[in-house]
């Protein structure tokens, strides 16, 4: 009987050994690639919560840029710089990225108190945190990008270059019947500031390209109340944002819209997640 | 306010020994007030008052054992992890012997060997507990043969991480296998392990292995007046947020010897570590979600300024040494004097591990590769610590006690704490602490430490005075950054300290300014943030 035992012990032990998986190269997935033959799409945001002397940052951006690449137009990725370590700061760190609303965010969600970079995808809670891990970001990005989309939102661009101001009309269309409080934000972003980033490996690199840096929210940090009735299937709501001026040192032709609905409520415990983004260029 | 803090928490719960089992345990409350404080760079606080604390309990009763831990962060104090915020059981378990077979279910801590492929500890003060949630069972078939095994989730913070990670471990002990080997001179232990962690692969862009599994192989062999350990332990292809997601396998190795005789005690140690990061889950990073535990190889300093450059463990590589010779001169010797002197003297280095690419165009440690080749025997160029140091302690008089001691360190500040940039620090420390007993119950302690660098924050000079008692303690502390470069910075990190004890319960109250820094035990590192204000701590046992 206690050679059994011993037997039956020793056969679990070697069943471990089986449990090994041995990768071979090439490394990389074959990308799924995205399906364009549906009308309406889910579209995921990732908010990559930076600073520019955070020096572990430089990889989320890459990171993030990676899965841009692979997605496409079903991600949205905005850059919202906060904490400690984006401050403006003496030296060359002078510059301001941060916004009041992004440093609420970041002050709510408690992203840089958990030590940059972190992030949030589609502002969801994973394992009960907020604050997700740059290398977390494209499982559950990928668990979440096919799943057929709830709303779809059309944003339209009005930019009057002789003043500097831009008329955005956001159309959010809701596909199917949903419970629960919806709120829409409005933001706008720009792509290629060129301004100093230390990094881990390479120092301070004075002529960094920041990208999808979050600039301005033009409804505040909650953005508006889209309906706070049941939802049917296709009713839509249209919002107005008119004469939206430019920071003086914003460049247009980099600027983009980004516009996405979250859960307000919390009766199904799911606050504050987002069911659909959407981005469009400013000019 | 003061006053409220000292009425305090008092703990009296009886040790109760009858049919009814025995109920024993501990708590522990610390809590912090906080003051801004720029010019030393305390952060405001919103909350203004942090407070953590913990009630252990433990419940046996012939062969059951059962044990509840309840937490309460609120809010972690500043430098622990925020996302302990909360309060809940942070630890449940039972336990049931049955004759050779040892059955825990819940929260438990393993450990297999050195603990370099499998570690699981709970450290209060560092904020660290990686306790696994599932099933271990320890099984002893017959005398010199321990077998274990484990499966389960690991705690990440008020929730399981998302790996599970399954262990086995065997250890024999030759000499009681058999009667002819029990009266053997030489005494051998010989173990090996295997775990692995599972952990599915979501990623759109690298394919992941989802089974991870590593082994390790350790012999002890003691002789006489000599012991040498040895373990090794490899790892298959575990691409993480820690190593930067190459494929290239993880290996450890650590060897540590050691000779006692009365009087004389010496013990070398040497260690190699390869990408031995083993977590649980692939993008956990900092400290949690550890499965193994890479130690250290140098001195636990416990004086201030000794500590003030700390070591903690290159996960990714590192080779280490460490030396330590421990020798006491004789009582009434010339050099000994009346009472015995001892002296002690450490030597500990850490290195970088050899690293060249495994193809020209590919530099290293680029993501989605083999990362990196590593000669096994040779040491990388950087060094990122060592610390020689020597302390004599000697008693003078039946109440007089002097100890003596001086350190040097050099140390990689911007590889060890991450600071981009900054130069090597080369620092010396010297120490006196001399200790007067005034009756058999009291005693009066004084200490007088300087600090030497000509980089990071320049010179500190420390003074502390201690009175203590059977009953109560207190003492007032000055560290003074005289040396700092900014003279506005140029700070006396003043502390003042009073303590009660009674019976199993203490109570510590110390108002003061505490600089920044870094805190290690064993290796394992957390941050302390500078702060200006009051701390309580209280601990209880019962």
């Amino acid at each position: 009987m206690k050679i059994l035992k011993l037997f039956l012990l020793a056969l679990s032990g070697l069943l471990f050994f089986i449990s090994c998986d041995k990768i071979e190269a090439p490394f990389n997935e074959n990308p799924a690639g995205n399906d364009t033959t549906k009308k309406y799409s889910r579209v995921v945001l990732l908010e990559d919560f930076t600073g520019h002397r955070c020096p572990n940052c430089s990889e989320a951006h890459i990171i993030a840029q990676d899965l841009l690449n692979l997605y496409k137009e079903k991600l949205v990725v905005v850059a919202v710089h906060a904490g400690f370590l984006a401050q403006p700061a003496g030296g060359i760190y002078t510059y301001n990225f941060t916004t009041p609303e992004g440093t609420e965010l970041n002050n709510y969600f408690g992203l840089s108190a958990a030590g940059l970079p972190k992030g949030m995808v589609n502002r969801k809670k994973i394992s009960g945190q907020y604050p997700l891990d740059k290398d977390a970001w494209g499982s559950e990005i990928s668990n979440i990008i096919n799943l057929p989309p709830d709303a779809n939102i059309k944003i339209t661009n009005n930019y009057n270059s002789s003043n500097r101001t831009v008329n955005i009309e956001v159309e959010a269309i809701f596909l199917n019947a949903l419970n629960g409080e919806y709120n829409l934000v409005v933001q706008i972003i720009e792509d290629s500031i060129i301004k100093p980033q230390t990094t881990k490996t390479g120092g301070d690199v004075l002529n960094y390209v920041h990208m999808h840096t979050l600039r301005t929210t033009l409804n505040s940090t909650w953005g508006d109340s889209l309906t706070s009735a049941p939802i049917t299937p296709m009713q839509n709501f249209i919002k107005s944002y008119a004469n939206i001026p430019l920071g003086t040192d914003w460049k247009e032709k980099d600027c983009y819209v980004v516009a996405f609905i979250y859960r307000k409520d919390n009766s199904e415990g799911n606050q504050y997640e987002i069911i659909q983004a959407a981005q469009k260029k400013l000019k | 306010m003061i006053a409220l803090l000292l009425q305090g928490i008092s703990i009296k719960l009886f040790s109760q020994e009858n049919n009814l089992g025995q109920i024993s345990g501990s708590f522990q409350l610390d809590g912090q007030f906080y003051q801004k404080d720029s010019l030393i760079g305390a952060p405001a606080v919103p909350e203004k008052i942090g407070v953590i604390a913990y009630t252990q309990l433990f419940y046996t009763r012939g062969n059951f054992e059962a044990g509840l831990r309840y937490e309460s962060y609120l809010t972690p104090l500043q430098g622990y992890d925020p996302r302990f915020k909360g309060s809940g059981f942070g630890n449940r378990y039972v336990k049931y012997t049955v004759k050779e077979l040892e059955i825990t279910a819940g929260n438990f801590y393993e450990q297999y060997g050195s603990g370099l492929i499998l570690r699981t500890y709970n450290d209060w003060g560092l904020g660290y507990d990686n306790a696994f949630d599932g099933v271990k069972i320890r099984y002893n078939p017959y005398k010199g043969l321990v077998l274990k095994g484990l499966v389960g989730n690991q705690r990440n913070f008020w929730d399981k991480g998302n790996g599970i990670v399954r262990g086995f471990d065997g250890e024999i002990y030759i000499n009681d296998l058999h009667e002819k080997l029990s009266n053997l001179k030489t005494r051998v232990i010989a173990g090996g392990s295997f775990v692995s962690k599972f952990q599915r692969d979501q990623d759109p862009i690298y394919k992941l292995p989802e089974n991870v599994g590593s082994y390790s192989g350790r012999l002890d062999i003691t002789y006489g007046k000599i012991n040498i350990f040895t373990e090794y332990a490899n790892k298959i292809n575990d691409p993480s947020a820690i190593n930067g997601y190459i494929y290239k396998p993880g290996n450890a190795l650590l060897i540590k010897t050691s000779y006692s005789q009365k009087g004389l005690g010496i013990s070398l140690g040497a260690k190699r570590i390869d990408n031995m990061s083993f977590r649980s889950d692939r993008t956990a990073t900092g400290n949690s979600l550890n499965i193994n535990y890479l130690p250290a190889l140098t001195r636990q300093h416990v004086y201030n300024l000794a500590s003030v450059y700390p070591y903690g463990t290159q996960e990714k590589g590192e080779i280490g040494f460490q030396g330590t010779m421990i020798y006491a001169l004789k009582k009434n010797t010339k050099l000994g004097g009346k009472y015995g002197t001892g002296i002690t003297i450490n030597y500990s280095r850490a290195n970088a591990i050899d690293k060249s690419q495994i193809h020209d165009t590919i530099p290293i440690g680029t993501k989605g590769t083999l990362g990196y080749n590593s000669n096994f025997f040779k040491m990388g160029k950087k060094v990122y610590f060592e610390d020689f140091n020597i302390e004599i302690s000697r008693k003078i008089n039946r109440n007089l006690t002097a100890i003596v001691t001086y350190v040097n360190i050099a140390y990689d500040i911007e590889t060890v704490q991450g600071h981009i940039g900054a130069p090597k620090v080369y620092s010396q420390v010297f120490i006196t602490d001399v200790s007067y007993r005034l009756k058999s119950t009291t005693t009066i302690r004084g200490e007088l430490q300087h600090l030497r660098t000509h980089q990071d924050k320049g010179d500190w000079a420390m003074a502390m005075f201690e009175y203590t008692t059977k009953k109560w303690f207190a003492a007032i502390t000055d560290m003074y950054n005289y040396g700092n470069e900014d003279k506005n910075l140029q700070i006396h990190y003043y502390t003042a300290s009073i303590g009660f004890f009674k019976n199993t319960n203490r109570f510590m109250l110390s108002y003061g300014k505490q600089r920044e820094g870094i805190m290690c035990v064993g290796g394992v590192c957390r941050t302390v943030p500078a702060s200006n204000g009051l701390t309580l701590t209280i601990t209880s046992s019962f």
